[in-house]
């Protein structure tokens, strides 16, 4: 089964996640995958849709790379096969299951570093509202 | 003052005598019309009331011209304006009277003007020159200043009571109709009997000095004996008064020292402290809400550019059959494994064709969570479908931007009860310390005046006590000096000067009194004559000092009213004036002062409906009846429209008319009265000089 790299660029973002050891009151993620996924959508939206081919560090363990079973057990495939659908525009990536684990990890490394980037500029207790901000101005 | 006949006689436009009777009843209203074309004596009846009562002439000749020009030179002529009225049950008739000759010049010379007394004889009417009996009567029962108001003339009396120009005069008119200055008469005369008596009982003393000068020392000693009780209960008033607020303040320090007096304060302090709890409580869900839609847009909105190009793909999937599978890719693995076909055709080597198209479409082919996956992508990405990613993308938008506003919200109120706490928390610390310090000083205050006082009091009463054994003997002395009918006649003097200085004190008393109840009962008369017939909604407002009208309309004062408002006003104002005199009257004689001519008034209104639009020109008219014992309303031809003619009508007493005898017919001389059509023209030949006679109409 394909797996899912963390990428060390989410490293400040992990306390946000309720599965942390040292999660933060504030945890908005209820997993590693949904984080992953909601750096990705970011990433996606920050880069048009094509993925940067930057060099990207990821945790060879803590947090242990995710199984692709994970971001279907967690209803987060469709959402997967969205953005692949999309960045590639050819249903060949739907079978493509180490290619949706590498778009993925690339957007997710994207969408971190932004989000990261997000964390240092505000403080740690505001930052879910910085996001929320955000998620505001999609409208 | 209530006119039974009003004669004018060869008087301006008016042409031989001219008798105006009117219906005089005790119970009934009554209300008189005379309908006059422009220029035909209308206005001139008004002149010919003020010729009457006062002497005053109007500008121009006063004869009639054409009783003039039917004399010879020399021929003399009487004009005058002659009436009869009541007052109370008594009944006045006089006239004044023109004496004039006509000139060689064709005009008249007055050679005297003559008011007269009029007596009613067996042989007729006996006319004596006025001995000042009827001049007072006038003065007193419609002083010049109120003429006006009575005797009104359109526009004129406006002019004067929203220009405030009538101040003094209706001040001073007012004071006469009061009898003001017999009262302060009253007070001066009561004042000299107070002196009169003061000198008596001086010339009383004279008569024996050892007498006079121990009256006096005991009258002094009487005055300080007196003088000292009242210090002396002053003194104990003040001393009381000091220890009950020594022992309320010692309360109040005591009350705060056990936090009793800020109990108020703590208790919304404490108010405060939980509305800030909750307010922080409902913060914190609020941001746990704000976190757990985060989680949950599972980052949709940021996707928004991808559903389009998403859905063009599955699109295209639809298209080439991919999507749903109809055979799924595990399926075919499995045939290609087993080597055989469903329907029992060999998939090995040996049937490569076939082999390799099983292959093909294998490669092709989706997995079945694949499948189930893209169907799911594919319904949410479908615009009429509840889970759609785009309502989905919105409704978390929107949300968090109603969460953090609401978050927004609960912060700036925790701010708020956050400082108001702290105010009240930096009230209790100060307060504490403050207000005992203030309360101490004020108690040491009260304890000095309580101890100073305490021991006035005891020197006073020392004192007292003593002048007191003085007066004792002193009064002993006076009566071994004096007899007894002495000392009697002495009380009784002194008796009557007291009694003397405070009627003048009541007198002046009184005078104050009736003032100041001119202002309330003409705003009563006046709020209801006319804040119930105005059509805007505006109050009427007496000035307390001028007692002059104004409205009030949005809180603001308003003096210059105009048009139909302003003739309402004024009317409003002159029915309550006449009020005013009602009530003085009737206050007046329930107290047994018997004024006698106070009571009822008539009124002549001239050009009443001039400045007024249909609106308050019919609003007038419905007002006026019954507005007062007698009204004689003057009317134009011009104002005689249905709106005016219709609600006034019905209350009709009397009817005249002025006919206009000229070469020309005037503008509008025929009117309607009661479906009659009246003819107000006379006409005359070429060269004569037109005058005007009075004629009653007929009501049936």
């Amino acid at each position: 089964m394909s797996r899912v790299r963390v990428p060390k660029a989410a490293a400040p973002l992990l306390i946000y996640c309720k599965t942390n050891a040292q999660k933060r009151a504030d945890a908005c993620f209820g997993s590693y995958a949904e984080l992953l996924m909601f750096a990705a959508a970011v990433g996606f939206q920050r880069y048009q849709g094509k993925p940067p081919g930057d060099r990207i560090e990821f945790f060879d363990a803590s947090p242990d790379p995710i199984d692709l079973a994970i971001f279907k057990n967690q209803h987060l495939f469709p959402q997967l096969l969205l953005m692949g659908l999309a960045s590639t525009g050819s249903h060949a990536i739907a079978r493509n299951e180490e290619g949706l684990c590498a778009l993925l990890e690339r957007f997710a490394t994207a969408g971190s570093q932004h989000l990261a980037q997000t964390l240092i500029s505000s403080t740690p207790d505001s930052f879910i509202f910085t996001v929320a901000h955000m998620i505001v101005q999609q409208k | 003052m209530i006119f039974h006949r009003l004669e004018i006689s060869d008087f301006l436009v008016f042409k031989g005598k001219n008798t105006l009777t009117f219906p005089v009843t005790d119970d009934e209203p009554s209300m008189v019309v005379v309908l006059a074309p422009n220029n035909s004596g209308k206005t001139t009846i008004i002149k010919a009331l003020r010729f009457l009562l006062y002497g005053t002439r109007p500008p121009g000749e006063l004869c009639n011209h054409a009783a003039v020009d039917e004399l010879r030179p020399g021929d003399r002529l009487n004009a005058w304006v002659g009436a009869t009225v009541s007052v109370g049950n008594r009944s006045y008739t006089f006239r004044r009277r023109i004496d004039a000759r006509k000139t060689k010049d064709g005009a008249s010379e007055i050679e005297n003007v003559i008011l007269e007394q009029t007596q009613h004889d067996r042989g007729g009417d006996v006319y004596s020159p006025d001995q000042g009996e009827i001049t007072r009567l006038l003065n007193s029962l419609v002083p010049e200043a109120l003429f006006d108001f009575f005797y009104f003339q359109g526009e004129t009396l406006a002019d004067k009571l929203l220009q405030r120009s009538a101040h003094s005069s209706i001040g001073e008119a007012l004071a006469t109709l009061l009898h003001h200055k017999q009262w302060i008469r009253a007070a001066e005369a009561v004042d000299a009997v107070h002196a009169k008596l003061a000198e008596d009982i001086q010339d009383l003393s004279e008569v024996d000095r050892a007498y006079a000068d121990q009256l006096k020392l005991v009258t002094q000693l009487e005055e300080k004996v007196a003088q000292s009780t009242r210090e002396s209960a002053e003194f104990e008033q003040t001393t009381r008064d000091a220890a009950a607020e020594y022992e309320s303040l010692g309360r109040q320090i005591l009350d705060i020292s056990t936090g009793k007096s800020f109990e108020d304060v703590a208790k919304k302090l404490d108010q405060i402290r939980k509305e800030f709890i909750d307010a922080g409580n409902q913060t914190g869900r609020v941001e746990t809400e704000i976190a757990q839609t985060i989680g949950d847009s599972r980052g949709l909105p940021f996707f928004h550019d991808a559903f389009g190009a998403a859905r063009a793909v599955l699109d295209s999937m639809q298209r080439e059959n991919l999507l749903p599978a109809d055979v799924v890719e595990g399926f075919l693995q499995r045939l290609l494994d087993h080597q055989r076909c469903l329907c029992g055709r060999s998939l090995n080597e040996h049937e490569a064709e076939a082999r390799a198209a099983v292959e093909a479409y294998r490669t092709r082919a989706l997995s079945q969570d694949v499948n189930a996956a893209l169907l799911d992508l594919l319904d949410r990405l479908s615009p009429n479908v509840q889970r759609n990613f785009t309502k989905f993308a919105i409704s978390a938008a929107q949300g968090l931007e109603d969460q953090l506003l609401r978050r927004k919200k609960l912060l700036l109120r925790s701010k708020e009860l956050e400082s108001q706490a702290s105010t009240l928390e930096d009230e209790i610390k100060r307060s504490n310390h403050e207000e005992v310090l203030r309360l101490q000083t004020r108690q040491k205050e009260a304890l000095r005046r309580k101890d100073d006082f305490g021991e006035k009091r005891r020197k006073t009463e020392i004192y007292l006590g003593q002048q007191k054994n003085m007066l004792r003997e002193a009064k002993d002395v006076l009566t071994r000096l004096g007899g007894k009918g002495f000392g009697a006649r002495f009380d009784k003097l002194t008796k009557a000067r007291i009694q003397a200085g405070a009627l003048a004190e009541l007198i002046r008393e009184t005078i104050a009194c009736l003032k100041d109840s001119f202002q309330s009962i003409l705003q009563q008369n006046l709020t209801l004559l006319y804040d119930a017939n105005v059509t805007d909604g505006s109050k009427a407002r007496v000035d307390p000092e001028s007692l002059l009208p104004a409205i009030e309309q949005r809180g603001r004062v308003i003096h210059n009213v105009g048009g139909g408002q302003r003739q309402l006003l004024v009317l409003a104002h002159i029915v309550s004036l006449a009020r005013l005199r009602q009530q003085l009257h009737a206050e007046l004689t329930a107290l047994g002062i018997n004024m006698g001519k106070l009571d009822d008034q008539s009124f002549f209104l001239d050009s009443v409906f001039a400045p007024a639009d249909k609106n308050y020109g019919e609003r007038i008219a419905h007002f006026l009846p019954r507005k007062a014992r007698q009204i004689v309303v003057l009317v134009a031809s011009q104002q005689w429209e249905p709106w005016v003619s219709e609600p006034l009508s019905p209350h009709i007493t009397r009817a005249f008319k002025c006919v206009l005898a000229s070469e020309n017919p005037p503008e509008g001389h025929t009117m309607k009265l009661n479906g009659k059509t009246i003819e107000t023209y006379r006409p005359l030949k070429r060269g004569d000089a037109s005058y005007s006679v009075l004629e009653e109409v007929p009501l049936q």
